[in-house]
C-alpha cells in the first residue's frame, strides 16, 4: 500500500509541473486532468499500479515541459484575460470594452 | 603655557547632555521594518483577510461557511487533495513556494495565516 503521503507529494508535482505551461491549453488540460484522475481514483483499490502509473505520466509531463518552455511564445489566449492579479472581473470587462 | 589653564577649566565645564541627539519621535520597530524590507513582513488582519478571500473561492467550497477560525477538513468539508490544491492556491496568491513539510501541516485558515505570516517572502 503507497501512502497517503506520497499521493498528494505526486499530485503537488502534477500541479505545480502544469502550471509552468505556457501554453493555455497544454496547462488548463494538464491541471484538469490532473484534478479529474487522483479525485476520481481516490479510494481506487488498485493504488499501487495507479500510483506507478502517475510516476510515469509526472516525468513525461516534466519533459514536456520543458520541450515547451523551449518553444512556447508569449503570446496569452483571450481566456487569459480573467486571470488577472486584482482577480478583477469588471477590470477584465472594461479591458475588453 | 595654557596646559594648566585649559585642564583647570575642563575640569570643571560640565556640559549637560539632555536634549541633544534625542530623536523627537523614536520611530518604531514595525515602522522600520516596513522601510527597510518592501513588502516585509504582512499584517495579520490583512493576510487573514485574503487567506479568506481565496478559500472563498474556492470551486469546493460553500463561501458562507467560510470563517477566519475555519478548519479544511472538518467546517468546511475538504478531502486531502482539495487541501492540496487549496494550498497551492494560497501559493499563487502570496507567491511563494511551500515546501511538502510545511505544506502538509496546513490544515486551517489559522495555520495557513501562520505560516505565511512567517514566511519572509509572502507577498
Amino acid at each position: 500500500m503507497v501512502a497517503a503521503q506520497e499521493v498528494l507529494h505526486l499530485y503537488r508535482m502534477f500541479l505545480r509541473e502544469g502550471r509552468k505551461f505556457n501554453s493555455y491549453n497544454i496547462r488548463e488540460y494538464i491541471l484538469r486532468r490532473a484534478r479529474m484522475g487522483f479525485h476520481e481514483n481516490k479510494a481506487s483499490p488498485n493504488a499501487d499500479e495507479l500510483v506507478q502509473q502517475a510516476r510515469e505520466d509526472l516525468k513525461m509531463v516534466q519533459r514536456q515541459s520543458l520541450v515547451y518552455s523551449l518553444y512556447g511564445r508569449g503570446t496569452k489566449s483571450i481566456l487569459e484575460l480573467t486571470r488577472s492579479k486584482d482577480h478583477g472581473a469588471a477590470e477584465d470587462a472594461s479591458q475588453l470594452a | 603655557m595654557l596646559g594648566p589653564l585649559r585642564s583647570a577649566v575642563l575640569r570643571h565645564l560640565r556640559i549637560p547632555a539632555s536634549g541633544v541627539g534625542q530623536v523627537q519621535s523614536p520611530i518604531s520597530f514595525s515602522q522600520i521594518i516596513s522601510r527597510g524590507f518592501a513588502g516585509g513582513f504582512l499584517d495579520r488582519d490583512k493576510v487573514t483577510e485574503r487567506v479568506v478571500y481565496v478559500t472563498k473561492h474556492f470551486d469546493k467550497v460553500d463561501p458562507n461557511k467560510v470563517l477566519p477560525t475555519a478548519t479544511f477538513d472538518k467546517d468546511l468539508g475538504l478531502d486531502s487533495l482539495d487541501v492540496v490544491e487549496l494550498v497551492m492556491a494560497l501559493e499563487e496568491e502570496f507567491g511563494v513556494e511551500i515546501p511538502d513539510a510545511e505544506a502538509d501541516k496546513i490544515s486551517s485558515i489559522q495555520d495557513a495565516v501562520n505560516y505565511l505570516m512567517s514566511n519572509p517572502l509572502a507577498k
